[in-house]
């Protein structure tokens, strides 16, 4: 695999050579851009959060907040209970958790 | 001719030398902001003292460390510079255990983590300064159709890439465009990492600006009365 293809590509999506399962990127150059716009977002729906404390976030008051699309923010929420960022204290079936930082996550926006 | 200390220093020279093309390697995007920072300069400051106590060992050990560079000043300072990680990690001290095996143990394991230490924190603070810059400059773009056309274009139009590249970075937008699952928001942020990875901050910055006052300008109707006249 070339060097840019793997600098840019998408082909970890597909589970070729470096899946989700692999060691995490040397640096974050290395990390697979779309995973970098997930924390792109990630960083802004974290502090949203935060300031929400020490109640939890609610996932629709941070989309008004933020101004983005909710697909957009489920999707970033998703990412971020899956690495350990956030933990989703309520689950509701219209998607409008409650969330909390995780140790993790209030690491990552220190 | 330098004394042992000066032959040291050389030696520090090169091990800093080596540190600055490790920074560099990873953090191709910015090299330069990777390396002069607070972070930066220690991790060329450790992997320099690293490489004047490496030439040190080879002075105090002439015959054990490195036999072929002994005598030889300044093969010895190269070998310390740019081999000092190799020297290090070197059978100085063996442990053997009871049931008779046997551990090298050395100064590497200190030093490697020292600077694993160091290359996170380098790490972390180029990582936060991408994601608020990509955040920042693109949150309010969405229509990715738009965006990653003209990021295309304007990638391609890199003289420092090979055509092979340019067909790669074209081929692989292309796939971005196919990840139709995917909100278009995400997609259109995820090419503008890959284009910041690729052109570097300023470029980036410039760029989408430009991105910006194209979308704005094709997003503006054009009437009869919005076009001059050219001039006579």
């Amino acid at each position: 695999m070339s060097d840019i293809r793997r600098q840019i590509g998408v082909d970890y999506l597909r589970g070729k050579k470096t899946s989700r399962a692999a060691p995490k990127p040397e640096s974050d150059v290395a990390r697979p851009p779309l995973d970098s716009a997930l924390l792109a977002h990630g960083r802004a729906v974290l502090e949203a959060i935060r300031k929400a404390e020490p109640e939890p976030g609610r996932l629709y008051a941070i989309v008004e907040e933020l101004q983005l699309p909710i697909d957009v923010v489920l999707r970033v929420v998703d990412y971020l209970e899956r690495e350990g960022y956030v933990a989703v204290a309520a689950r509701d079936l219209k998607g409008n958790h409650a969330l909390r930082l995780t140790a993790a996550g209030a690491a990552l926006i220190r | 001719m330098p004394s042992n200390l000066g032959w040291a220093l050389v030696a520090a020279m090169f091990g800093a030398i080596v540190g600055a093309s490790e920074i560099i390697s990873r953090y191709r995007d910015e090299p330069l902001r990777a390396t002069v920072n607070r972070y930066g300069v220690a991790y060329l400051a450790v992997n320099g003292l690293v490489a004047g106590l490496s030439y040190g060992l080879l002075v105090r050990y002439p015959t054990q460390v490195l036999p072929s560079v002994a005598g030889d000043a300044l093969l010895g300072a190269m070998a310390a510079g740019f081999g000092a990680m190799v020297l290090l990690r070197s059978k100085l001290f063996i442990f053997r255990t009871e049931d008779g095996k046997e551990y090298p143990i050395g100064p590497a394991i200190v030093v490697e983590t020292l600077l694993r230490v160091l290359d996170r924190k380098i790490d972390r603070m180029r990582a936060s300064a991408r994601q608020r810059r990509v955040f920042e400059q693109m949150k309010d773009i969405r229509d990715f159709d738009a965006a990653a056309g003209y990021l295309e274009a304007s990638l391609l139009s890199f003289q420092n890439l090979s055509p092979e590249e340019k067909r790669e970075i074209a081929a692989i937008i292309q796939e971005y465009r196919q990840l139709a699952t995917w909100p278009a928001s995400l997609r259109t942020m995820a090419v503008g990492f890959a284009f910041l990875t690729i052109a570097g901050e300023e470029n980036f910055d410039q760029v989408i600006e430009n991105l910006k006052a194209y979308l704005r300008a094709a997003a503006t109707p054009v009437t009869a009365g919005s076009i001059s006249p050219p001039a006579p």
